[in-house]
């Protein structure tokens, strides 16, 4: 049984990697952005909170930084990495916390 | 037989004594075990691995072992080696992870590994069962590169790689040089974690000269020929530090004019290059270093002497229902870094929680940032992001790269600090 179930595991893992390579794991892409911006986007420093910011600001402060239209430190270098639908889903997964 | 949950418990709080008397048995055959994770190695890669786990299926077991009660971290360790941190600032304890989120401790040492019975032997004698293990020992240094360099000879001319009592000695080595003096750190060729930091090292220990002992100079022996964010820290370096005047409190000896250290001779207190001989009042080698002892001796490495692994789930390639996550595995494009280990963790999480219940998982993506102070207030960086692609780790082509040269050195600095501090919280709070 246990054999079963971890194969098939690893067998829709397996599938999962073939037709959504490009596709990225939205959870994980905020979970890499708690790394600086504190775990559930709660900061112990100067970077800033990202917990429970409007969707909207979120999205526009990060396409900002993709375009170059917003001055910042590693910001623009990063945010030039993730598509505007990541971007999108990024904002709503922090606005979904309540501050 | 099947050892259930409240079995793996009981047998978890049994008596070391009780094991080695052979009281605990486990079957011949690989008994169902529910959802158990053992993670070998309490760093930033395996404890961060152990919270995201629970975050994410708090159902289920997930046991830490590690032999330190308390860990020092990498990062910042040049911080309180330049007087900006106390070295209790940069020491966690795994309190929290055992109390608020429910992570069982094993402060133990993991000697073997049997992957067909998927067990655990520890040092004290207790037995762990696994459906998934995590090894995640970082980076060792090796003793057999340097010439006359041993455990013994770091109590005169300390590594201090790992915090702890060796930052204390080097500092304290430091602080009792006399104004004049030379201070010498040796480079070794990489990779070792995290690339910047010997020469965030260099920086701060300038810092310090520059206050208090402004007529002394550090040597940089350095194998490599160049380094990363070379042309960042040298700007840094001619700007704070003089670099390339007479007056140079930092002077570098590049791989290609025999800056490698081959040896050291103990008795006159120097390093031995192709050059010669070079004594100095204070001596720092970094050794070259290696993938932790349990993943050489089960079987994890490769000839590289580091683990490969299939980046999607961070499954070891060679042995299976392990992974292999942090300094110790085999992550190519990402440096070997504190920030690299989170985010290996945090997909690796996934990729494990997913499994052990049966459901898909896809599109890993990672990040990486490594911060360097060359002052308290002038602070460079590089980043990068990365995505799955053709079963490899790719940068993103378009995305990340170092600090621009009109960046705000300044501002960088206090989100270095920052950094520091979530980062901590997010493996040890």
């Amino acid at each position: 049984m246990a054999i079963k179930v971890a194969l098939l595991g690893w067998l829709s893992l397996f599938c999962g990697a073939l037709w959504a390579e490009e596709v990225a794991n939205i959870e994980l892409i905020a979970f890499n952005c708690f790394t600086c911006h504190g775990e559930d986007g709660r900061s112990q420093g100067a970077a800033p909170a990202l917990r429970g910011l409007p969707g909207k600001y979120v999205q526009q402060t990060l396409e900002d930084y993709r375009a170059s239209l917003r001055p910042g430190t590693i910001m623009p270098r990063i945010a030039k990495a993730y598509t505007s639908s990541e971007i999108k889903a990024l904002a709503e997964y922090f606005a979904q916390f309540k501050q | 037989m099947s050892l259930s949950r409240r079995d793996f418990l009981a047998l978890l709080a049994a008596p070391a004594s009780m094991a080695l008397s052979g009281c605990v048995t486990i079957p011949e055959q690989t008994p169902y075990r529910g959802k158990q994770v053992v993670i070998i190695g309490g760093g930033f890669a395996g404890a961060t691995a152990a919270k995201y786990i629970k975050r994410l299926d708090a159902s289920i077991e997930v046991t830490l072992v590690e032999e330190q009660l308390s860990y020092s971290t990498g990062p910042a360790n040049n911080w309180v080696l330049g007087g900006l941190r106390s070295l209790h600032s940069i020491t966690f304890n795994y309190r929290t992870l055992r109390e608020k989120h429910g992570i069982h401790l094993v402060p133990d040492t993991a000697l073997r590994i049997d992957p067909v019975r998927k067990i655990v032997h520890l040092k004290k004698g207790l037995i762990l069962p696994y459906e998934r293990l995590i090894v995640a020992p970082g980076a060792e240094l090796r003793w057999d590169s340097i010439d006359g360099y041993s455990p013994q000879v770091t109590q005169t001319m300390p590594h201090a790689w790992r915090a702890g009592a060796q930052i204390n000695l080097l500092r304290a080595q430091l602080l009792s040089m006399k104004d004049g003096g030379t201070v010498i750190i040796s480079i070794p060729p990489p990779p070792y974690g995290c690339p910047t930091a010997p020469y965030e090292r260099a920086s701060l220990l300038a810092h310090y000269l520059k206050q208090f002992k402004p007529k002394s100079k550090l040597l940089i022996f350095d194998a490599q020929d160049d380094f990363a964010l070379q042309n960042l820290f040298i700007e840094g370096w001619q700007q704070l530090y003089g670099f390339g005047t007479e007056r140079a409190l930092i002077e570098r000896i590049a791989g290609n004019a025999g800056g490698e250290v081959k040896g050291v001779n103990v008795s006159q207190h120097a390093i031995v290059t192709a050059n010669g001989e070079q004594r100095a009042e204070v001596i720092n080698i970094i050794p070259p270093q290696q993938a932790g002892l349990i993943a050489r001796e089960q079987g994890l490495t490769d000839v590289t002497g580091w683990c490969p692994v299939d980046p999607l789930s961070w499954e070891s390639s060679t042995v299976p229902n392990i992974h292999v996550i942090g300094d110790a595995s085999l992550a190519s494009p990402m440096p070997k870094s504190a920030f690299a280990a989170n985010s290996q963790a945090k997909s690796c999480a996934m990729a494990v929680v997913a499994s052990l219940n049966a459901r898909a998982f896809s599109g890993p993506t990672w990040m990486n940032t490594c911060y360097s102070l060359l002052s308290p207030h002038y602070g460079i960086s590089t980043t990068m992001v990365y995505r799955y692609r053709n079963a490899q780790i790719a940068q993103v082509a378009q995305a990340g790269g170092q600090t621009p040269a009109e960046s705000n050195k300044q501002l960088e600095a206090v989100y270095a600090d920052s950094w520091y501090n979530n980062i901590t919280q997010e493996a040890f709070g």
